[in-house]
Parts: C-alpha cells; sequence; structure tokens
C-alpha cells in the first residue's frame, strides 16, 4: 500500500510548492494515473514515489508523509522500472543493437545470461519490436525510442513501473502495443502514469490523481471522476467523452460504442 | 598536420626541425585513436575493455564519451537550425566568433540538463552497481591476438630500454 498524508514539497530556491497537501491511499500493485496539465506536479511526485527527491534534490523542503508498507523498495533500481518524459536520455548510450540496449540493464543487474536472453525476447515480442532488434538505437524514431525505452525497463519485471508521459510521441498503433503490455503486467505489478489525458484510466482502470498547480483536486476512479465532473476541463479528453461533458449527460460513459449510440440520439436514453 | 606545424611554429616560437617533431609526435599520438574509432564498432572495444579487466565504471565513461560527441553535434545542429529561424546569421569566418553565443549557451544549458537526467536514468539501469556482472556477449582471445599482444609489449619495453639506457 502507498499512503500519503498532507504531503507537500518546495524545490530548493522556488517561490512555490510543486505539490502541496496531497492526501491519498490505495493498495498495491494496481495502477495509479497521475493526470494533470504541464507543471501540475506530477513529475515532482513521480520522483519522489521512485525516492528520487531524497536523493537528488536534497535542498527541497518536506512536509507531511509519504508511507511505502509494502516490500517494494525504494531506492533500489532493481525493483523499480522508469521510464522519464525525454526518452532520448533513457538510452544509455554505448549499445548499438536494440536488442543489446533491453539486455542493458539485466547485464548490469547480473542475471544469468540465460534469463537475459529470454526475456530479451520476451520484451522483443511484447512490444512488438521484431522489425527493430537490429537497428541502431540512435537511429530509431522517437515513437520507436519510446517503445524500446519502456521494453529495457519492463525488462527488469520491476515490482513498481513509474511511466512519466508515455504516450507522448507513440502513433496510435503504439499505443494500442504498449497498453496491453501494461494490461498483462497490472495484477502483478504497481503502475504509475503521469498522463495530461485519460487514456491510461480508461484502458487500465485503477485509480486517478487529479493535480492543478501542485494541488489535489480529485483522487478515485475514473468513473467518479466523470461523474464528479471536478476538473475535467484540465483534461485531454477524447471527443466523444468530451461532447458528453459538453451536452450535460449525467453519467458520462467510457464505453465508446454506447457513447457514440448516446450522442446519436442524447434523448432516448440517460 | 600542416596546421599543428604552423601553430607550433607560431605560438610557441620553435624552430622548423623542432616544429616539425612535435607536429609528427602529435600526429602519431593522436592517430591511433582515431583509426580505432574509425575502424571498431563501441561494442567491440566495450568488450575489448571488459576482457581487458577494465572497472565497468570506467569503461562505461569512456565509451559513453563516443555517444556525448554524437549527442552534441546533433543538439548543436538543432539549437543553430532554430536559431537561423529567428534570424541569426553567422556571417563570415572571422565575424562568427562574436555571434557563436546564441548558439553555445543554449548548447551548454541544454547538455548540462539532459547530463544531470541521465545521471537519474543510469541509475535505475544499475550502472552504479557494485557488484557481479553479467554479460550476453564475450570476447576471447585467440593465439593471434596474444602473439600480437605480446609482439606490442616486447616492442615497447624494447624502445624504452633504448631510450633510457643505451643513450
Amino acid at each position: 500500500m502507498i499512503s500519503v498524508e498532507d504531503y507537500s514539497f518546495r524545490y530548493n530556491h522556488a517561490t512555490r510548492f510543486a505539490v502541496q497537501h496531497l492526501s491519498f491511499r490505495y493498495d498495491t500493485p494496481s495502477v495509479l494515473t497521475i493526470a494533470g496539465r504541464s507543471a501540475a506536479g506530477k513529475t515532482t511526485l513521480l520522483y519522489e514515489i521512485a525516492g528520487l527527491l531524497e536523493k537528488h534534490f536534497s535542498g527541497g523542503s518536506y512536509s507531511g508523509l509519504l508511507k511505502f508498507t509494502d516490500p517494494v523498495g525504494r531506492l533500489d533500481p532493481s525493483k523499480i522500472g522508469f521510464v522519464f518524459q525525454d526518452v532520448r536520455i533513457q538510452l544509455s548510450g554505448i549499445t548499438e543493437t536494440v536488442e543489446e540496449e533491453i539486455a542493458f540493464a539485466l547485464e548490469q543487474f547480473g542475471l544469468p545470461q540465460q534469463i537475459i536472453v529470454d526475456r530479451v525476447e520476451e520484451q522483443i515480442e511484447n512490444f512488438r519490436l521484431d522489425a527493430l532488434r537490429r537497428r541502431h538505437p540512435r537511429s530509431l524514431s522517437g515513437g520507436e525510442t519510446q517503445m524500446v525505452a519502456l521494453a529495457s525497463e519492463t525488462a527488469k519485471h520491476p515490482a513498481m513501473l513509474i511511466l512519466d508521459e508515455p504516450f507522448q510521441g507513440l502513433d496510435a498503433k503504439n499505443m494500442t502495443v504498449l497498453l496491453d503490455s501494461l494490461d498483462s503486467l497490472k495484477d502483478s505489478t504497481t503502475i504509475i502514469i503521469a498522463d495530461e489525458g485519460i487514456d491510461s484510466a480508461r484502458r487500465l482502470g485503477g485509480r486517478v490523481l487529479l493535480l492543478d498547480k501542485g494541488s489535489q483536486l480529485f483522487f478515485g476512479t475514473l468513473p467518479e471522476l466523470l461523474r464528479s465532473g471536478s476538473g475535467l476541463s484540465l483534461l485531454d479528453l477524447p471527443d466523444w467523452i468530451e461532447a458528453q461533458r459538453l451536452m450535460g449527460r449525467p453519467f458520462i460513459s467510457t464505453n465508446y460504442r454506447e457513447s457514440v449510440q448516446w450522442l446519436k440520439n442524447p434523448r432516448s436514453s440517460k | 598536420m600542416g596546421i599543428i606545424l604552423v601553430a607550433v611554429n607560431r605560438f610557441f616560437g620553435l624552430s622548423l626541425s623542432e616544429s616539425i617533431i612535435y607536429a609528427v609526435r602529435f600526429v602519431l599520438l593522436v592517430s591511433p585513436v582515431i583509426f580505432l574509432v574509425y575502424t571498431t564498432p563501441a561494442s567491440k572495444i566495450s568488450l575489448a575493455l571488459r576482457r581487458s579487466g577494465i572497472p565497468s565504471r570506467l569503461h562505461y565513461l569512456f565509451l559513453l564519451s563516443f555517444d556525448v560527441v554524437e549527442t552534441l553535434r546533433d543538439l548543436f545542429r538543432n539549437v543553430y537550425i532554430a536559431q537561423q529561424l529567428r534570424g541569426l546569421r553567422l556571417g563570415s569566418v572571422f565575424g562568427r566568433w562574436r555571434k557563436i553565443a546564441p548558439l553555445l549557451f543554449p548548447v551548454m544549458l541544454i547538455a548540462i540538463s539532459q547530463s544531470l537526467d541521465r545521471s537519474l536514468t543510469l541509475e535505475f539501469k544499475g550502472v552504479e552497481r557494485i557488484g557481479n556482472k553479467t554479460y550476453i556477449r564475450t570476447l576471447s582471445f585467440s593465439w593471434v591476438d596474444r602473439l600480437l599482444i605480446a609482439a606490442l609489449l616486447a616492442a615497447s619495453l624494447f624502445i624504452i630500454f633504448n631510450f633510457f639506457f643505451l643513450r
């Protein structure tokens, strides 16, 4: 379980708190989507959960509590997979093929050779990277690099997978592949995703934490968020959800077919 | 080599013969490294360094230096294009140095920021981890390699011995 009680953090020399008065708790393994616009405090909260603030931003000031009551070890890189927003810096920089890039972290953690080979194959299959396996990581496009970065972190089989805006630069096909992979992991892995939209919450379920300028606007499930209507204007919603919201539907549906039916004839049913 | 010769001759005030010796020395020292980098893939150099027992952190830093050069080149090109679109014109060769600041500062700031971020990502890849590491590709030395290494060592010892003791 991750439990956060009235937690605030301000970076060194910053005039305002990056996140303030956050309070929520949720059971692990499960999916948590941290939603909100730019500068909402999403990345700061991810850094705190991964233990990076304590280690690398020591001049900042804290208040409140953030507790882990499960075996996920903070600061243990073998147990945490972290895909940063800028995926270009996620690559090791010294490998010459995608296969080697996926194997890189596993080699550093000293896993047996056969396990490394098996996991590389597993990730290549999961993320449909077969056509790229011999390509140089530097020659990949932004979306391809994103997929390789995700594959190399999930290859570690982490207890907690933290993804900072993982859908940036992905086309619809790769987005589906990524969501499929996350869907297969969610029962065994705690997945925490920072996202400007609700795609991950819609597909993977779990809880949504909505932030605005560092403050918590909402914590709960996606249907609850849509019902409450609080802060929805801050999110990148799919057009068919946005249309339901603007037309004042009391219970906004996250089911595409049902939503389209309703939009065709809003008076037929609620 | 010509540029080095002129530079040594002009800036250090050495005679022509001394300048030639220093220029040849410089080229002889630098050319093997350039030759190695251009003819051998980084992964092969990595395997050889690892096989020679170089600590993993050192060999990672050595290989990363090649990547940094390419990253900086790409970054410089992107910043140059962006500044050109904002109206920057570098002009003639002699006027360039004063106008290069709008290129250098963004490149340096982005490079520093990226290097800090990369240090975070490497933490999750276990680069700093102390302990056994396994590698899916390894390098084994054949008898030809061993013979060549022995010959190079013998030649080096011979040159050192001649230089210090037989003058």
